[in-house]
């Protein structure tokens, strides 16, 4: 499908130009080919076996609707938190609106058009998962299930003016620059939170089946007003679409006002002054903590993409039971994912390359400073961890401070030898950049952490674990992007 | 501190310099002397191998073949000598946003080994001198164009460097910031460091540089004072009509 289905300059035409654009912006070709297979194949065949599985259900499952309720919930947070990254990068990205609204187009149009592309990216991948399910339902019988999609759409046009508000409230009260650290923490708690909770099965088992037998009775009203509409209940159905009307009037009221008053960038200054004396390592150590420092959106996004590897270090803890070893696993795993976060920034991320390099300083130096600088940080967390550890099994905290240091080692190895030189706001599509690297990382932070298991447990099999990463890293280490000359 | 040098060392020396990108010559063998204290005016159409050059004597390049010489030392088998002597300043600021003014100053001070109260003093005397001593403590995320560009040549000139390397250094300049930052390379000049100097004004290099070299195709094929340049040319030849004659042969 290109943007000539559509008159040039149409509201159609330029809300595909936006979606095209920012689609191409998450990740290469490739990736988005893996995105296209995983999002468009797999909810194709999963939605009609489970249509399937469903067609004995009546029109309107009265039993089901509390645990409908609560999935829409959680689709609608995570909805509220994507729309809010994309009202952020509204405000931030102004360039492109500009060239809009210099066009001979009604400006009204350009931020409508800005806006119905939120709502569409916010919506698209949640309509993508559910459709099959849906339709397949339509063609067993239940043709009031048809109106899942419109409820889906309704709950993204919701959310997206929830983070409108949300945004120009947070502007007033704490101002640009606060207001956006304080989305990312609340973005961090809340991902923190669902990922916790959706590991409460493993670490958890009775707590959450008491959860999920509470879930059996239906909510009170107004709470299972999606749900209901979900199935094509009448009334509900109205109501919500009705209230996504008003969101869709209110949203493009809050944009226009939004980005007319785009606030100039922020004058930051700084009451003390870093200073940069002592050896390389120290002038080098400091500028990379300094610049971390400064950057509590980055340090929230670290956090963000910890918070990522909660399922699989839960994984580690299946049955619920938490041992010394098992923990001291989970130290290695965190505390070489963290090392590799860091390494990417102070290395593939250094914001002034030329000038280090012009620097009367051995690279091997410079080197040595920036890992240093990459593996402080997690040692020191993993450090904490040992203080538990070390309460129960000694010698398992003893084992985690080398292992994690080896995992750090290892992560910041990969970083250096593949990843080509990237700016610091590329942070959060790092992991997006390369699927092969970003699984290697991952099998080799596994291996280790594994290994730190088997090794506690007095197993031979430790030799594989340790082996595999090994050779891992001698594939990179042939593959490896040279440094240009 | 710098051993005393005899007055025929030239601040830089290239000898038969070769740098390939995928089989092309980008730099074709240059040879290329500066003598020290003068303003020398590296010129060339755009791809003419100026940035290549440089970038190579600064160490940001390795060369296929040649060899550099700064003020006697050879850059390319003891770089960090080098480059102690050296400052680049290219055509995009390389600032940390998040670091401010005085960080910044402070952070390559600390890189160039000066000592910090030297540094401090420097870096109090040069944003005072480019309009920038009320934004020392404004993180750079901030900076406008030409505020980015006054600083990373603030940031070029904190270790007092006996060789300037600039390219495009008045790019993103109002009109009175170009004329203090000319006026301050003349300063420097006075004071014995060397500058080299690349631009696409030609008005520049025709008021400010001592001798002006023309390069093409990566290889040097005109060089001399500006006198030298024009005569047999005719009356009224300017360096434009040298350049375009030259540039473009």
């Amino acid at each position: 499908m290109t943007a000539l289905a559509f008159p040039a300059a149409s509201l159609p035409w330029l809300v595909w130009q936006d979606v095209k654009l920012k689609a191409r912006g998450q990740a290469g070709q490739r990736a988005r080919l893996v995105l296209v297979l995983v999002l468009a194949v797999l909810p194709l065949v999963g939605g009609v076996v489970l249509a399937m599985r469903h067609r004995s259900a009546p029109m309107l499952p009265v039993a089901a609707l509390g645990q409908v309720a609560a999935g829409l919930a959680g689709m609608a947070l995570v909805m509220l938190s994507s729309a809010y990254a994309h009202v952020l990068r509204m405000g931030r990205d102004r360039a492109e609106l500009e060239l809009l609204l210099t066009a001979p187009i009604p400006a009204a149009r350009a931020i409508t058009a800005r806006i119905a592309s939120i709502h569409a990216l916010v919506a698209l991948p949640f309509l993508m998962l559910t459709t099959p399910y849906f339709l397949a339902s339509l063609l067993l019988g239940h043709w009031r299930w048809l109106a899942g999609p419109l409820v889906v759409a309704a709950i993204a046009v919701l959310a997206t003016a929830g983070a409108l508000i949300i945004a120009a409230g947070l502007d007033r009260l704490l101002g640009p620059a606060r207001a956006r650290l304080a989305a990312q923490l609340v973005g961090v708690v809340l991902g923190a939170g669902m990922f916790v909770l959706g590991q409460t099965p493993n670490f958890a088992p009775r707590w959450f089946a008491a959860r999920l037998a509470a879930l059996d009775q239906p909510p009170p009203w107004p709470l299972d007003v999606p749900a209901r509409a979900l199935f094509g209940d009448g009334l509900p159905l109205i109501l919500l679409l009705a209230l996504a009307v008003l969101a869709v009037r209110a949203a493009a009221a809050l944009a226009a006002s939004r980005l007319e008053a785009a606030p100039a960038p922020d004058a930051q200054t700084t009451g003390r002054t870093a200073h940069f004396g002592g050896s390389t390592m120290a002038v080098m150590f400091r500028k990379e903590w300094r610049l971390l420092a400064r950057d509590p959106e980055l340090v929230a996004q670290i956090g963000q993409q910890l918070v990522f590897m909660v399922p699989v270090v839960a994984l580690l803890f299946t049955g619920g039971q938490i041992t010394a070893a098992r923990l001291a696993a989970a130290g290695v795993f965190v505390g070489g994912a963290l090392a590799s976060s860091l390494a990417w920034l102070v290395i593939a991320a250094e914001d002034a390359p030329d000038l280090i390099a012009s620097a009367p300083v051995a690279r091997r130096q410079v080197l040595i400073a920036k890992l240093g600088a990459a593996l402080a940080p997690p040692l020191l967390l993993v450090l904490l961890l040992a203080g538990v550890v070390v309460v129960r099994q000694p010698l398992a905290a003893l084992l985690m401070l080398p292992m994690a240091l080896a995992a750090g080692l290892c992560t910041a190895a990969m970083q250096l030898w593949t990843r080509p030189p990237a700016r610091r706001s590329a942070f959060r599509q790092r992991y997006r950049s390369s699927l092969l690297m970003t699984l290697g990382e991952f099998l080799v932070l596994g291996c280790l952490a594994l290994a730190t298991n088997l090794m506690l447990a007095g197993s031979l099999w430790v030799l594989a674990a340790l082996a595999l990463p090994l050779l891992l890293l001698a594939g990179v280490w042939r593959f490896r992007i040279r440094p240009p000359a | 501190m710098h051993a005393i040098l005899p007055p025929e060392v030239p601040a830089l020396e290239i000898r038969a310099l070769y740098k390939g990108f995928a089989g092309v010559a980008a730099v074709d063998g240059l040879d290329l002397a500066v003598a020290a204290g003068e303003i020398y005016a590296l010129l060339g159409p755009n791809g003419a191998g100026k940035t290549t050059t440089l970038r190579m004597v600064t160490g940001l390049a390795r060369p296929d073949a040649g060899a550099i010489q700064v003020f006697g030392v050879d850059a390319l088998a003891d770089p960090i000598a080098a480059k102690q002597m050296l400052a680049w300043l290219p055509d995009e600021p390389l600032l940390y946003d998040k670091l401010t003014a005085a960080e910044y100053l402070a952070f390559i001070a600390g890189l160039w080994r000066v000592p910090a109260e030297l540094a401090a003093s420097r870096a109090e005397a040069l944003l005072g001198r480019l309009g920038l001593a009320d934004k020392r403590d404004v993180r750079c995320e901030g900076f406008s164009r030409g505020m980015k560009q006054k600083l990373a040549l603030a940031g070029a000139l904190i270790h007092a460097p006996r060789l300037l390397i600039l390219d495009e250094p008045l790019t993103g300049l109002d009109a009175a910031s170009a004329r203090v930052v000319k006026d301050m390379l003349i300063e420097i000049v006075a004071g014995g460091a060397t500058v080299i100097i690349t631009t696409h004004i030609l008005e520049v290099a025709e008021r400010m540089a001592s001798r002006i070299g023309i390069i093409r195709a990566g290889r040097l094929v005109a060089q001399g004072t500006m006198a030298e340049l024009v005569a047999g040319r005719g009356a009224g030849t300017t360096l434009e009509d040298v350049f375009l004659a030259l540039a473009a042969a």
